[in-house]
């Protein structure tokens, strides 16, 4: 299992652990985190997933592909630190990854 | 309010539910589901059946966010009755389930190809878990495949079954396939598109009946007593509304389950949303987008709060590679330009002069400046479009975002 450190909308930090294997989308979905919809499930075609990687977590994923970024180049709140939650798949070495939602404090 | 009950559970229903716990609700929701499957995400099933899709991996919300959200999910449970007057459900299991609010959320389901032999083993039509799984096991090394109806689906199945080597037909009704869904030019860029990948497209052929080998499909019979010699034939001629439960209800209905603009219906305490319902005086939306914006929209009410901001209505296809996009809702008298632009497709659609409707084919960094634009409201006229130094995607980064609370709101 991993576990994710997951900050809400309202700035309350949560942990988060799912499968290995999954994608760190299906992990906040299972958590009930407010305000994910995540209309196309996980086919990076709606940017309702978008999530802050914490500072320190950012170069350990595999960087995004165009199909990402093109999504994220008008999110809201869009920063270095964005990524889209369906695009990230939790291998062993996330365990400990540390994200939030775009506008928690 | 004390029990919440939706039928249905698909995109808008499961989402319902999320967005009543999201929005503060915490009386009993009782989501009930006609299906045995852990409620799934059902575009994947025109796209990739061909990948072996696992019920956890397409499963709109993993099977513990039910419990903790204490949300009663009836799984295999078809609601058979509606009584109006009383706020009451009679369900296949013979309970009965009472209601404070329900919410319709009964789908759609895949129009019939009434012919002789439709029901040979070998015909396909996607719409659930178990059509998908059907359709991954018929392909074979070897296999050519027939399918009926040049849409989003078809075309998606299409695509997906050239991908794996198979030998594809389309039967289309119109020279252009999703003919009646995108301009003419997005189209034709799709019409190329579609014979590079070996499809091919017949146009207008009137299939008179199926042929079987036994009881399994072994060709298309047309009108002109023609045969096509086939293993495998999928139909995706269109999707007609879940509104008889409604109907019998006494809820008014007409191409889909009649509501005005906050998704109320014409009986008192119950609701519509998704590809069931049709607004007045809109034509009726099938559309994953609507069904969750839907979604949210009457969980802010139910909830007592502010519906969500307005948006235009958007539409996604995965053909192949093709990712095709489109936002508004385009009409046939609407002026189209057209332009190379993010390395794809763009077609511009104008109305009364003014940008009214965007389609990409491989270009999403334009499809999302679109859809920052329109939802905006922001007026653009033919020559500022078309200007040569026009920049879709600074204008759109100009604009300030919602504001992520609101958008986030449900």
């Amino acid at each position: 299992m991993i576990e994710i450190s997951f900050t809400e909308a309202d700035g309350n930090t949560r942990t988060l652990s799912a499968e290995s294997g999954g994608t760190l989308l299906n992990a906040i979905l299972g958590a009930g985190i407010k305000g994910i919809v995540a209309e196309c499930g996980g086919g990076c075609s709606c940017g309702t997933c978008h999530v802050h990687v914490a500072r320190e977590w950012t170069d350990r994923l595999p960087a995004p592909a165009d199909d990402e970024t093109d999504m994220l180049s008008l999110a809201e709140g869009v920063t270095e630190q964005s990524r889209l939650a369906c695009q990230i798949r939790l291998v062993p070495e996330l365990n400990g990854l540390s994200v939030a939602l775009p506008g928690a404090a | 309010m004390q029990r919440i009950v939706i039928v249905g559970a698909g995109h808008a229903g499961v989402q319902a539910a999320a967005s009543l716990r999201d929005q503060g609700f915490s009386g009993a929701i009782e989501l009930v589901s006609a299906e045995n499957a852990l409620p799934y995400h059902r575009p994947p099933l025109s796209k990739r059946f061909a990948e072996g899709l696992t019920d956890a991996a397409i499963a709109l919300r993993p099977a513990a966010f039910y419990s903790a959200q204490d949300i009663s999910l009836r799984r295999a449970t078809v609601v058979e009755e509606i009584d109006a007057s009383e706020q009451r459900l009679t369900l296949s299991t013979g309970e009965q389930l009472a209601y404070d609010q329900l919410i319709l959320a009964t789908g759609s389901r895949n129009r019939r190809l009434e012919v002789p032999g439709e029901e040979l083993s070998g015909i396909v039509s996607i719409r659930n878990l178990g059509d998908a799984y059907r359709l991954a096991t018929s392909v074979v090394i070897g296999t050519r495949a027939f399918v009926v109806g040049a849409g989003y689906l078809g075309l998606e199945v299409a695509a997906a079954l050239a991908k794996r080597g198979v030998k594809v037909t389309v039967a289309a009704s119109r020279p252009l396939p999703l003919g009646r869904s995108v301009s003419p030019d997005t189209a034709s860029v799709l019409a190329t598109a579609l014979r590079d990948m070996g499809i091919e497209t017949i146009v207008g052929a009137g299939i008179s009946g199926f042929e079987g080998n036994g009881r399994r499909i072994s060709g298309v019979r047309f009108a002109d007593c023609s045969l096509y010699e086939t293993d495998l034939v999928v139909i995706g001629i269109g999707a007609v509304p879940n509104v008889e439960l409604a109907q019998h209800a006494g809820v008014e209905v007409d191409d889909g389950v009649l509501v005005d603009a906050a998704l109320a219906t014409s009986a008192a305490g119950i609701s519509a949303i998704g590809d069931c319902v049709r607004v007045r005086g809109i034509a009726r939306l099938e559309s994953v987008a609507n069904a969750t914006f839907q979604a949210r929209c009457i969980a802010a009410r139910l909830c007592g709060r502010p519906a969500p901001a307005a948006e235009t209505p958007w539409f996604w296809s995965d053909i192949g590679d093709l990712k095709l996009k489109m936002v508004g809702l385009r009409q046939p008298d609407d002026v189209v330009r057209t332009l190379t632009a993010d390395g794809g497709h763009v077609a511009l659609c104008f109305r009364n002069g003014e940008l009214a409707a965007v389609e990409t084919i491989n270009a999403n960094r334009i499809h999302v400046a679109a859809r920052r634009i329109l939802d905006a409201g922001v007026q653009l006229g033919v020559d500022a479009v078309c200007a040569p130094d026009f920049d879709m995607v600074a204008l759109a980064k100009s604009l300030a975002a919602r504001p992520i609370e609101a958008s986030r709101a449900a």
